[in-house]
């Protein structure tokens, strides 16, 4: 079966994660992405643990692309670069603000080379507003939108999600922006799509808003495993772990309140009232079970409850199997690669894995530049000039 | 504002019991043009709902037409109807169950060949858990999520917010978007399953590796960063910061800063290999800097010497900041997020009001789907579908 965006060229120029992933998704979904390198490679080729002599960010942000390199502060490289965007259908793109107008491929000039460019500006603040020049990773966004400050256990420093979450929703919502703009596109209309990790991050806490509205920020501050509306509502230990237990509904309690010896007729607000109480209960029906094994008996009374686990019993539970976002790709030079899959669906129960391996750098010079660009010729001489690697 | 004539053709329908991503999904649809048919069913009414529950269901019903459905064979006719003319619909695993309970039809896909069935649950319609039952901490404790979020010592902990829940909302609109582009080709699809715990799975491309390589689980490294030194959260007079200094230009502008230039020649720190193997050294020498400044003075030494960090802000102050207002997240109620995304410089449209219970049933039966208006009115006198006019009043929603 086709792929829903074959026929859709993208060109990413991102690094790091929240361009780059979003460029993934939508070579995931079948468009042809071409990953415009520098000469020595995206950062994250160099970054942290590795398969091969690549970062294993790189290898999971990159598959389902091409590669080639380009020097777009040489006039022939930003040259190329803007033939390549006459070619294209989508430019994403996550410098800092102005780097790409620097070297002369902004949005201006990308829509002078093709008037219907959808360019994605993908920044930790957006374009707009006074942060907008702020420089920005992941972990800074988590501080200035809230989401540090709600994050942790009561009495401790605030906290940042273990996960780059603005990073990845970054990237979320940058593949969704440009979808919905190429379902939407008209013949010679450009689009300009303008996203923001920190709205994200802001949008991620939309459960707080409320609270952030009525109350204080003290009532906001390291918010830690519980939830101030509901109880039981907390991490407990079990005899080999934690189970995380999430009562929101009469129902839930209903079902819950007998096993644990307590009044079905507790309503929310004495649960809250009596939280010390309605805990020690739990505390001590959970104690002698084991947590999946508890976790089990809830869910089949239909209580909310999971057992806390760890990256090690995540990747051998039957649940990943079965969904599997996990896979091994056999690369041509890295060898076996455990990698993430997609977690956008098809309806197609086998096609969650990489269709295309991720490239070494600069693995697609001649097919990308020669063929498509028809400048095979000149390959030679843009290497001498270090345009290309 | 930014509008897509394009959309408002497409009718999505919504069937959720819970707040969740079928509800974040279809208010993303809803702001950028489609007509949202948010299906309610008359026996429906939930009696526990908090008052953050109630404020947040009517922030998220914005922009969406209500349908009030009863359960009868004219009500699975009335669905029907919504069905056949639609082109996504929209469910969490309760809608899923209550949409084939109604139209006694397990294979929605084969009934309806020309929808785009998306199926948005917490741990995915396949699987040992797919029948599980909860939210975002649910996922994120079952997903490693957990695992991976604290301070050493302090255990495990849950993110704030939504993330992943939201993340998976995202996934279902592209989702749908791409399915709706490939059956332009004639193609035909089966369902859509898109899950919250697949989100968070996705979301572990930092930490799972460690697993991979070295057979060891990593576990909640507080504030730090396990590839780049420094990178923390710092104590100053009257909060705290958060720097990320990992990169060498960074470095060097951070030593300047806290008057300790002779770091940088430090053979130990010349390295970011090096930083990482002497980071206690490295963060002793940034905190005892900060220890005696204000929040602001650092922050702004920060943004003068382009130095990623800032302030560790509540929620509270973000919403009030000049940025939260120059992106456009709140309207003039300050309720609502009015963006998740610019185009063309402009966000998308701010929805005022959600409308009241069935306030939508006839424009999206009579109007959009062209049912008869003799077999709507005796619909309507069956108790099959129902009305009501206005929108919902949040202050006493």
């Amino acid at each position: 079966m086709s792929r829903p965006l074959e026929g859709v060229r993208v060109l990413d120029i991102g690094i790091s994660t929240a361009g780059p992933y979003a460029a993934r998704l939508l070579g995931d979904l079948g468009a042809d992405v071409i990953k415009v390198e520098p000469l020595d490679g995206e950062n994250t080729r160099g970054l942290g643990l590795r398969y091969g002599d690549a970062g294993y960010l790189y290898h999971v942000n990159n598959y389902n692309k091409r590669s080639i390199t380009l020097r777009l502060q040489h006039p022939r490289g930003r040259d190329l670069f803007l033939e390549l965007v006459a070619k294209s259908d989508v430019v994403v793109e996550n410098f800092a603000i102005g780097t790409m107008d620097k070297w002369g491929v902004g949005y201006a000039a990308c829509r002078e080379a093709n008037p219907a460019i959808i360019y994605c500006s993908v920044k930790g603040f957006g374009e707009s507003g006074p942060w907008a020049g702020l420089r920005a990773f992941d972990t800074v966004t988590q501080a200035l939108c809230g989401l540090m400050y709600s994050t942790g256990k009561p009495g401790d420093p605030p906290l940042k999600a273990g996960p780059s979450v603005c990073d990845l929703m970054g990237a979320a919502v940058s593949s969704m922006a440009v979808m919905i703009a190429i379902a939407a596109r008209r013949p010679d209309h450009g689009q300009f799509v303008d996203t923001a990790l920190f709205d994200m991050g802001a949008v991620a806490l939309i459960s707080l808003w409320p609270l952030a509205r009525r109350g204080s920020a003290e009532s906001l501050r390291s918010l830690g495993n519980r939830h101030p509306d509901h109880a039981p509502f907390d991490d407990y230990a079990c005899g080999d772990g934690r189970v995380m237990v999430t009562v929101t509904r009469e129902a839930q309690w209903r079902a819950l309140a007998p096993l644990l010896a307590l009044p079905v007729e507790w309503s929310r607000p004495t649960r809250i009232e009596k939280r010390e109480t309605v805990d020690a209960a739990l505390s001590a029906w959970l104690a002698p079970h084991g947590a999946q094994q508890a976790a089990e008996q809830l869910q089949a009374l239909a209580i909310p409850a999971a057992p806390i686990l760890d990256l090690k019993q995540v990747a051998q539970s039957a649940q990943l199997a079965s969904r599997k976002m996990i896979g091994t790709l056999r690369h041509p030079v890295y060898g076996d690669v455990p990698l993430i899959n997609t977690p956008l669906a098809t309806g197609e129960a086998d096609s969650r894995g990489p269709w295309r391996h991720q490239p070494v750098l600069g693995e697609n010079n001649e097919e990308v530049i020669g063929d498509l660009l028809g400048r095979a010729d000149e390959l030679a001489s843009l290497r001498a000039e270090g345009v290309v690697r | 504002m930014s509008t897509f004539p394009h959309f408002e053709s497409l009718l999505v329908v919504e069937v959720s019991g819970e707040f969740g991503a079928a509800t974040l999904a279809a208010k993303i649809l809803s702001d950028v043009g489609c007509l949202v048919a948010r299906l309610e069913f008359a026996d429906g009414t939930r009696v526990d709902d908090t008052e953050t529950d109630r404020e947040l269901l009517e922030l998220l019903s914005r922009g969406k037409h209500s349908v009030a459905l009863g359960r009868s064979p004219a009500a699975a006719d009335a669905l029907d109807a919504m069905l056949r003319h639609a082109r996504v619909l929209l469910v969490d695993r309760e809608g899923l169950l209550g949409v084939r309970a109604l139209l006694r039809c397990d294979d929605l896909p084969l009934r309806y060949p020309n929808l785009t069935v998306c199926a948005c649950t917490a741990f995915g319609l396949e699987g040992p858990m797919a029948a599980w039952t909860g939210g975002e901490e649910i996922v994120q404790a079952a997903a490693g999520i957990m695992s991976i979020t604290g301070h050493p010592g302090s255990g495990t902990t849950r993110v704030a917010g939504i993330p992943l829940t939201y993340a998976a909302a995202m996934f279902a609109v592209t989702s749908c978007l791409a399915d709706l582009e490939r059956r332009k080709t004639g193609a035909t699809t089966g369902l859509l399953d898109v899950s919250v715990y697949d989100a968070a799975i996705a979301f572990q491309s930092a930490s799972m590796p460690a697993y991979f390589l070295t057979g060891t689980a990593p576990h909640g490294i507080g504030n730090r960063h396990s590839m780049s030194v420094p990178w923390n959260s710092f104590r100053c007079a009257d909060g705290w910061v958060i720097i990320c200094a990992g990169n060498h230009p960074n470095w060097v502008r951070l030593c300047e800063m806290i008057g300790r230039p002779e770091l940088v020649a430090d053979p130990r720190f010349a390295t970011q290999d090096g930083r990482i193997a002497h980071v206690d050294e490295i963060e002793a020498a940034v905190g005892a800097w900060m220890r005696d400044r204000s929040v602001a003075e650092v922050e702004a030494l920060l943004n003068a010497n382009t130095i990623a960090g800032g302030s560790i802000l509540p929620l509270h102050d973000v919403v009030e900041h000049p940025q939260f207002h120059a992106r456009r997240l709140f309207d003039a109620g300050r309720r609502q997020a009015g963006a998740v995304f610019h185009l063309d410089r402009e966000p998308l449209d701010v929805r005022e009001g959600a409308w009241r219970t069935g306030a939508g049933t006839r424009a999206v039966l009579v109007d959009r789907c062209r049912v008869p208006a003799a077999q709507y009115e005796r619909w309507l006198a069956d108790g099959a579908v129902r009305e009501a006019q206005g929108v919902v009043d949040v202050e006493t929603a």
